[in-house]
């Protein structure tokens, strides 16, 4: 049975992964890209595509220098807006908690009263109720949850498609055309792939879990929790294992086309600098000074990316997180209430959320590793 | 105070089944359930009654009360059962003591077929 059950689910998942496309959008060389005017088209398609609550936390185009994001981007700008969301978010899974606490209460109440009749006879249709009531209860409150959760995950990977071209832009405004086509090809493979894993494998692979946890606490068949480890164990090594090899593969390819194209810059400059007579040193200089400033744009570029980012993933992960301490609670109190069952349920639901955190934060610090890979290429052009 | 008047109820009826019984056996059943539906009909006037808006409170702020109406019906419907099987058992009548919990049960199940169609729904809307 166990055998079966885990070639059954290596079987979902491989044909599952086979089912979806992963097609990266090859990079076509646009001559105008050089001049700098893409990548200020493709950043205000950016803005312009981000929600309003973000875009108005952000510093406006123009303003953007070194001293304005060191002063805007501190760890002060980030506990502001982590305090805010919160205190948005927060009344709202405080009724959620309600809702948990109150139907604990009153199933416990009914539970009760049926066991004070001392009649056996009834006691099997009443614990079937008891567990339908218990189980939609959180089923609908998982509805929520899970349609944010992939909302956010097509918002992340969207917002990521439009950063792409705009490292592009830049990367070639360095001259650096090995590293624009490597790391727009390998990147927006990584979103495909990303994208394609979470939202048609992973996210179904959670649901999966909330509706086995909810299906063993109605019929009471505690034999389910062997699959629902088994589900779980797989979901992280899935997650574990494309981290590791995308964060590996962009690593690699975007250290060695930059070493190409610092190869080829530094050949340039050396022979501007000996092969043309009296104004070659000048001329040089002014190439230093030219890669030196494409350099700032792109760990600022980067930067205000990673700050998007931020920025999206922070309200519905506070959200998540509220919502596991919540059902913290409610599990606790069912063995406060010696509701056995719905004790399960929860604590089974919880680790369901867990992996849901997980899965947010997986594909968010993927992003923000690729786009923390963007500024340290350019800071070590 | 509903307590004291319930015992009052109790042995009024005890005695009037002992006495009835000495004269009239096949009837000594009567005052039993006089006092089983006097006790209801007092209970439902006062403390259950009480509980049970209690809890319907409790159900509307946490806007979960259609299910918890469905539970509640689930429960009287047992009390119920349970009861009037308890009367016929006392009668002498088995059979239709095993009859009314097994209409009970049935009248139960019946009342969760909605909860579990809204529960497959909810899963197809999960997947």
């Amino acid at each position: 049975m166990k055998r079966l059950f885990i070639i059954i689910v290596i079987l979902f998942f491989a044909i599952r992964l086979a089912a979806f496309s992963s097609q990266a959008i090859e990079y076509e060389y646009i001559p105008d890209d050089e001049s700098g005017g893409v990548a200020k088209n493709e950043t205000d398609k950016l803005f312009e595509s981000l929600p309003k609550e973000i875009k108005d936390k952000l510093l406006p185009i123009e303003d953007e220098y070194a001293g304005d994001i060191a002063g805007k981007y501190s760890f002060g700008f980030f506990f502001a807006i982590f305090k805010e969301k919160l205190m948005s978010i927060l009344p709202d899974y405080l009724n959620m908690l309600s809702v948990y606490v109150g139907a604990l209460i009153i199933i416990s109440i009914s539970r009760h009263m049926q066991s004070s009749i001392g009649s056996l006879d009834n006691e099997p249709a009443m614990n079937i109720c008891t567990s339908l009531v218990s189980a939609l209860i959180i089923g609908n409150m998982q509805k929520t949850v899970l349609s944010g959760v992939n909302s956010l995950l097509s918002l992340l990977s969207s917002t990521m498609l439009l950063i792409v071209p705009i490292m592009e832009a830049i990367y070639i405004s360095g001259g650096n055309f090995t590293l624009a086509t490597v790391s727009s090809t390998g990147l927006s493979l990584m979103i495909a792939f990303t994208q394609s894993l979470f939202s048609k494998v992973l996210s179904p692979a959670v649901s999966i879990s909330f509706l086995l946890s909810i299906i063993s606490s109605v019929t009471g068949n505690r034999g389910i929790a062997f699959l629902l480890r088994t589900l779980r164990t797989i979901i992280t090594t899935v997650i574990i294992l494309i981290m590791t090899l995308m964060t590996f593969a962009l690593t690699l390819q975007s250290t060695a086309a930059a070493a190409i194209d610092s190869f080829a810059t530094r050949t340039i400059r050396f022979a501007l600098g000996s092969y043309i007579p009296i104004v070659g040193g000048a001329v040089s200089e002014t190439f230093s000074l030219v890669q030196g400033s494409i350099s700032l744009i792109k760990s600022l570029s980067g930067i205000t990316g990673i700050v998007i980012l931020i920025l999206i993933c922070a309200g519905p992960l506070i959200s998540l997180v509220i919502s596991r301490f919540s059902v913290y609670v409610a599990s606790n109190l069912a063995g406060i209430l010696s509701c056995d069952s719905e004790q399960a349920l929860y604590s089974e639901i919880g680790s369901s959320y867990t992996l849901l955190i997980s899965i947010v934060l997986s594909s968010s610090l993927m992003y923000i590793l690729a786009l923390a890979q963007f500024c340290k290429t350019a800071i070590s052009m | 105070m509903i307590m004291v008047k319930i015992c009052g109820i109790v042995f009024v009826c005890l005695f009037a089944a002992i006495i009835i019984k000495c004269i009239k056996p096949e009837y000594a059943f009567m005052p039993v359930i006089a006092g089983v539906l006097a006790i209801i009909f007092l209970f439902m006037d006062g403390s259950i009654s009480s509980t049970f808006d209690a809890i319907k409170d409790v159900a509307e702020e946490t806007e979960i009360e259609e299910y918890i109406a469905i539970l509640l019906k689930a429960v009287g419907i047992s009390y119920i059962a349970v009861i009037t099987a308890d009367i016929c058992r006392s009668a002498g009548e088995e059979m239709l003591a095993n009859i009314a919990q097994t209409a009970a049960k049935l009248e139960i199940l019946a009342l969760c077929f909605p909860l579990a169609m809204q529960l497959i729904e909810t899963a197809r809307e999960m997947l």
